[in-house]
């Protein structure tokens, strides 16, 4: 009897400390809103899985201090602006959440830093957009802005290779790839390279027969494919298939740098110049580990937009981290971390990640190259 | 370049063609537009893809891929058209509902593939080519031309020359008269539905072939061209959306390859209209037009 009733107390006294310690237990919240459906649901599906897995892995590891978490939601922006409004209108109404890491892309990032200056809510869009900065103080972006990473592949065209006259296929219907593919236009003809030919292709579209035969009877001596991984492996296939002569080196942004390409572009896409912030299968402790780690966890290979919700998901963290040390975790208090990060540990580029004084984000890239079916940095 | 692009489009076409039959078929048959046609069209491509890489021998995969897409289509008549078929003056409620199946079905091969794009592997069908008055042209695009070719003479075949053939101009004609006679017309709507899913599917298993890829939204822009071909070919005429398809096909590799890049959807447009303008039933139709019989 003795006994049992020293266990009873034994119970009631740990419980009484784990309701103390849990009751002094701080809880971040913050909402992932990508696009899971819709036309940018491939960029904002892989996006919001990284970011999950980092914050995951987060919590797991105590970042924010003994029993305190970051608390995520995963939103769909559905790529559609009415749907965007209406979800950052009512995230910003709920007072817990610090951050929205979100929306993905193009109008729908700019309409969402739109309201989100409006409300004065910290929103981190994944776009490289830099009108999403200008919008307002509130407006963050995730991806290196075309200024910043198409010199690597411009240089390397008309410097490395020595290009005179480029063939370019963009998507047509993304406004982030089309900002990448302008940039790359402009950089390289101010390095004399000549357009042979600018065409667009929808993201949906799958049938570039007609396209490859007129790049393939035409006259250039590099083409340029600035669309998401799949789909430039496609675009290469059929360019093969075509005929297109296999000395005409084809070069892809940063895009290309997953294993789908690889994957599904085969034996065709050997030799094809990219650049790439993630280095499939990492290049590092860190990336390498979250390639693996990703892979385990999903089932499938990480690529450029996993590493990059990963990546961001780390800068968020830091930030909330920041606030939290400085007595501020406020909304404010985030968004005045977050423009001040530097030299983060990410996955991506140089291996740090850094918001310079105009909030533009700074990661690095590298040339690669694919060789015997890998991912290969150009020069090393 | 134009001979060899002229061949692209046939191509092309040619698919068009099997995906804007069963498309019209439905609407000639039941005045309805099936908005989940598109959607029918890409699990044709996943099922056999799935089908594929889990062992089943490709031609068997196509075949499993056909049957499966005509029993989608028919839940599709079941469920998205059939109660509002009975209420009558269905056409809106069912488009709206056929949006709504269309909707689910991309859902779920979201889901299934993860948002990834998928491609059949590598091997699964021989990668060759012939060189032939200066034409490149591979296996792959002659044994499509081919199976469209005689998947096109069997079902005007099938419509014209077969007792199930007269049925459903029968009961396209007029459902009511067709009952008094004999017909039951909730079993041809279900066949129509099954020859339209089956087609669809095998479309789906084509273009992803031909063109080596396959994700959730691919049926969508295939949907608004069975639109442009069905309105061009006349509404419910089967030979119209065979002239409009391959026209469309040509149409859409001429303007890629000579004109500045992005106009393509907007010609194919504009040809639309001015169709429209001149022929308000299209190329083949008349206002009464339906697949292969006149409606009363």
């Amino acid at each position: 009897m003795k006994f049992l009733k020293l266990s009873m107390s034994a119970t009631a006294f740990a419980a009484a400390m784990a309701a103390s310690t849990s009751a002094m237990a701080e809880e971040y919240k913050m909402v992932i809103l990508q696009s899971l459906t819709g036309g940018a649901a491939f960029i904002g599906k892989n996006v919001a899985d990284g970011a999950a897995m980092a914050a995951d892995e987060l919590n797991a590891n105590g970042f924010f201090g003994e029993g305190n978490s970051l608390v995520y939601e995963v939103a769909d922006d559905a790529t559609d602006r009415t749907q965007t409004l209406s979800l950052i209108t009512r995230l910003a109404a709920d007072e817990d959440v610090l951050i929205v890491m979100g929306p993905t892309s193009g109008s729908v990032a700019l309409a969402g830093a739109n309201v989100a200056n409006e409300r004065e809510f910290p929103v981190i869009t994944t776009t490289n957009s830099m009108e999403v900065i200008e919008n307002g103080p509130w407006s963050f972006i995730l991806t290196q802005p075309a200024d910043v990473t198409i010199p690597y592949i411009a240089d390397f065209t008309a410097q490395t290779l020595g290009a005179k006259n480029c063939a370019i296929i963009g998507v047509k219907d993304n406004e982030a790839y089309v900002a990448l593919q302008r940039k790359y236009e402009d950089l390289i003809q101010a390095q004399g390279v000549n357009l042979a030919s600018v065409d667009g292709v929808a993201l949906a579209d799958s049938d570039f027969s007609a396209l490859a035969t007129k790049i393939a009877t035409s006259e250039q001596d590099c083409v340029f494919i600035g669309t998401p991984a799949a789909q430039g492996a496609n675009l290469v296939i059929q360019l093969r298939q075509a005929g297109l002569d296999p000395s005409i080196p084809i070069l892809g942004h940063n895009a290309f740098a997953s294993p789908t390409f690889i994957e599904k572009g085969g034996a065709a896409v050997e030799n094809v110049y990219l650049m790439g912030a993630w280095v499939p299968g990492g290049y590092d402790d860190f990336s390498s580990a979250f390639s693996t780690n990703f892979e385990a966890k999903t089932g499938i290979p990480a690529d450029e937009w996993h590493a990059v919700g990963y990546s961001g998901m780390q800068v968020i963290a830091n930030a909330i981290k920041d606030a939290v040390a400085a007595g501020a975790v406020t909304r404010e208090g985030v968004r005045d971390a977050l423009g001040t990060q530097t030299d983060i540990p990410v996955v991506m580029g140089e291996g740090t990640y850094s918001y310079d004084e105009h909030r533009v984000p700074h990661f690095g890239m590298k040339v690669l190259q694919v060789k015997d079916g890998a991912f290969a940095v150009v020069g090393e | 370049m134009l001979s060899q692009q002229i061949l692209n489009g046939l191509v092309t076409g040619s698919v068009y063609a099997l995906f804007s039959l069963g498309f019209t078929l439905i609407f000639g048959v039941q005045k309805l537009l099936n908005f989940a046609h598109g959607a029918t069209f890409m699990a044709g491509a996943f099922i056999a893809y799935y089908c594929t890489i889990s062992g089943l021998p490709f031609l068997l995969a196509i075949g499993f891929s056909m049957v499966a897409t005509g029993v989608i289509a028919i839940l599709v008549d079941l469920i998205a058209f059939r109660s509002l078929r009975k209420r009558g003056n269905a056409e809106f409620p069912a488009l709206v509902s056929s949006i709504g199946v269309d909707l689910i079905l991309v859902s779920i091969a979201q889901q299934v593939s993860k948002t990834q794009v998928l491609n059949f592997p590598f091997g699964t069908f021989p990668v060759k080519f012939y060189t032939f008055m200066g034409l490149r042209i591979s296996l792959l695009q002659l044994v499509i031309l081919a199976t469209v070719a005689v998947l096109v003479a069997l079902l005007i075949f099938y419509l014209k020359k077969t007792t199930f053939g007269r049925q459903v101009r029968a009961v396209a004609t007029n459902e009511r008269a067709a009952a008094l006679l004999g017909v039951n017309a909730q079993s041809v709507y279900l066949q129509t539905f099954f020859i339209a899913g089956a087609l669809a599917g095998l479309a789906g298993v084509l273009i992803g072939l031909l063109f080596n890829s396959m994700q959730f939204l691919m049926g969508e822009p295939y949907m608004l061209r069975a639109f442009v071909v069905v309105v061009i070919g006349g509404l419910g005429s089967v030979p119209g959306a065979i002239v409009a398809s391959l026209m469309l096909g040509v149409m859409q590799s001429l303007t890629v390859a000579y004109l500045p890049s992005g106009l393509t959807d907007a010609i194919i447009f504009a040809l639309l209209f001015v169709v429209l303008l001149i022929r308000p039933n299209g190329l083949f139709g008349d206002a009464n037009a339906v697949a292969g019989g006149t409606r009363q």
